[in-house]
């Protein structure tokens, strides 16, 4: 008997403790507009708010969804939300983690190869990665990459990095080593005697 | 039965009394102020400049604080003044009409401005003077002393014969309606939150007046759907009024010549029943007593006589008070003074009604000329819009209670716990819908029962964030 008691105890004690969602940390980019709902009760307002204030707040913030500009730095916030029924009656308030980070980058490991060379691409980012490239303009798409630095291959030809998806953001690619070339193979040198 | 008799003692036990005082202060001609703040009213002289003989239409808060008076004031004879007797604002006309010819009509939820009405009839100027005007009164100005409103005083909106004016409230308890009687005609005016509709609805009167063959007064009744006249001829014209439409129709006439001489003045029971009216050259006060039947006719045979003596103006213009009883002016005779006579319990008929001559004596030298205040007769019948409202804030009811005259009030929340504060919070523990009753005793002692019912939501539940 005492025993259940001290289980009903702690269970009473955690549904104390966690009577506010907790939830895993939601991943969004640097810089994004995300949009967040809760369900909707009929009579209901919603206030929301970004406790950090790494966040605006797009339109209304007193109905069941909003949407979210996220700042263009990476770090952590959380987003809470409180509901007030039609009875003026307030409602605990939940929250959700929110962790910004920083959107994947590609660049080329070398500008310029000799024919017969490994071209190689070196990411920044979180597995798996996808990678679209072009190869003397033809557009070559590359999902499902796990290994960085990822191989391209050896054949020649001019080549451009155009965007890099990484687990959980999209860039387009606008900096770094972003062009390559790896060099038609040389004719053997004929050596003449003057 | 148990249940009842403990609701009655709880009841009986709430000694505050509530009310609305719209009408608590009398400030009457020749600087004379009956209060009726307290019960008897009490006599008051004021430093509040009123010429005699000119008629008046105090206005108070519904606290029974003298806001502003309708009146006159030195030598202006038609004006507007202050609480403490300083000039508001001057109307232009000087007429003097010995009937009820001002008026102050509340703007409906605007609780700070008011309609002064004014009626003129003035046929010793060139042109002649004829119709009615309006001035809005706004108390926030002034340092809350009040003060008209730019653009709004003197303001003339009917150009016809107007003699006298009276209002009552829209059936909607929120709106009021001006209600002019010219030679002819009657003019309704309806004043809702955006102002005097300047559109009347128009009915045909059944007689014409003629100010220099006689006296004549109309009133409506508390309950806002008759109209009661007196006319020059020994008749008292009573009829219907619609107070959704603002018309007027379905008039009954009874001639009493022959068996009255010179009827003065009329004015309804608290709860319209009955209808009182006085003579001139005898003092008479004669009690009809089935004013309110079913087909909306009179039995003007159901007659008592309640008093009678061989002077002449003992008994002139009549009046409701807040107290539920009707106070009868005299006219001042050569030494003699003022007095008001009393009908204690004027619902009720024959002697019952418990008539008192000479009940309150104005001081000697005070000529009020037996003009009484004008006011809108709702505010002598609480029970016709007795009504509540609440605000749920959570899992507790603020209620407010919107009526006047109020004795004691018992609220019931349906949880089995009761109040007899008159505007309650309480806290349910428990969500659900509950049926709260509230019991009102009004001063006048008739009782009054609103039920509503009202229900308590549960808490939200815990919401969760989806990101999509």
């Amino acid at each position: 008997m005492k025993k259940l008691l001290s289980i009903s105890l702690l269970i009473l004690l955690a549904n104390t403790v966690f009577s506010q969602i907790v939830t895993n940390p939601d991943t969004v980019c640097v810089g994004s507009t995300e949009y967040y709902k809760v369900p909707k009760t009929a009579g209901s307002t919603y206030t929301w708010g970004i406790y950090h204030g790494s966040g605006t707040i797009i339109a209304s913030a007193t109905t069941d969804s909003i949407n979210i500009a996220w700042s263009n730095t990476a770090g952590l916030d959380s987003i809470w939300v409180f509901e007030v029924n039609a009875g003026n009656c307030k409602g605990d308030t939940s929250k959700l983690k929110v962790a910004r980070v920083a959107k994947p980058t590609a660049q080329f490991d070398n500008a310029n190869l000799c024919s017969g060379n490994i071209l190689k691409v070196i990411f920044t980012g979180y597995l798996p990665f996808s990678l679209e490239y072009t190869r003397n303009g033809t557009i070559i798409v590359q999902n499902g990459i796990t290994q960085n630095p990822y191989t391209i291959g050896t054949q020649s030809g001019n080549y451009h990095l155009v965007n890099v998806t990484d687990k959980n953001c999209k860039n387009l690619i606008l900096s770094g080593t972003i062009n390559s070339l790896i060099a038609q193979p040389l004719n053997t040198l004929q050596i003449i005697h003057k | 039965m148990l249940k009842y008799i403990c609701l009655y003692i709880i009841i009986s036990v709430s000694v505050h009394v509530f009310a609305q005082k719209e009408a608590a202060n009398w400030v009457l001609p020749h600087n004379f102020w009956l209060d009726f703040n307290s019960n008897p009213p009490t006599q008051k002289t004021t430093a509040i400049t009123q010429q005699t003989g000119i008629c008046t239409s105090p206005m108070s808060d519904s606290l029974g604080n003298l806001l502003f008076i309708a009146g006159s004031y030195q030598s202006i004879t038609n004006s507007i003044i202050d609480k403490n007797g300083n000039l508001i604002s001057s109307f232009l006309s000087s007429s003097q009409l010995v009937l009820p010819n001002k008026l102050v009509i509340p703007i409906p939820q605007n609780k700070q401005k008011y309609y002064v009405f004014l009626s003129v009839y003035n046929t010793d100027v060139t042109p002649n003077n004829f119709g009615c005007y309006f001035t809005i009164i706004d108390m926030q100005l002034n340092n809350g002393l009040g003060s008209a409103v730019t653009g709004s005083t003197n303001i003339l909106f009917n150009s016809d014969t107007i003699i006298s004016v009276t209002g009552t409230k829209h059936s909607d308890c929120s709106g009021y309606w001006l209600i002019l009687r010219s030679q002819t005609k009657f003019y309704a005016y309806l004043i809702n939150s955006s102002g005097l509709n300047l559109a009347p609805v128009i009915s045909n009167a059944s007689s014409y007046i003629n100010l220099n063959t006689g006296f004549q007064t109309f009133k409506v009744n508390p309950q806002g759907n008759k109209i009661a006249e007196t006319t020059s001829n020994n008749q008292i014209i009573c009829y219907d009024f619609n107070c959704t439409t603002g018309a007027i129709t379905n008039n009954k006439i009874k001639d009493f010549t022959g068996i009255f001489n010179s009827i003065i003045a009329v004015e309804f029971s608290p709860d319209g029943s009955k209808l009182y009216f006085t003579t001139r050259n005898l003092s008479n006060l004669a009690q009809l007593n089935q004013v309110l039947i079913s087909n909306g006719n009179i039995d003007f045979n159901n007659l008592s006589l309640i008093y009678n003596n061989t002077n002449s103006l003992d008994l002139v213009h009549l009046q409701i008070g807040i107290d539920s009883k009707i106070y009868i002016s005299s006219s001042l005779i050569v030494n003699r003074q003022n007095f008001f006579s009393v009908i204690n319990n004027p619902n009720l008929s024959g002697t019952n009604c418990n008539f008192i001559y000479k009940a309150i004596i104005a001081p000697l030298g005070v000529n009020f000329a037996s003009k009484l205040p004008n006011f809108i007769s709702s505010y002598f019948n609480p029970q016709a819009c007795l009504d509540y409202t609440y605000t749920i804030n959570c899992q507790s009811a603020q209620f407010t209670l919107n009526a006047n005259s109020i004795q004691s009030v018992l609220w019931n929340f349906g949880d089995n716990q009761t109040s007899t504060l008159l505007n309650p919070t309480h806290t349910y523990v428990n969500t659900g819908t509950y049926t709260v009753t509230l019991i009102v005793i009004f001063t006048n002692i008739q009782q009054q029962t609103v039920t509503k019912q009202l229900t308590i939501n549960p808490q939200p539940q815990i919401i969760k964030i989806v990101h999509k």
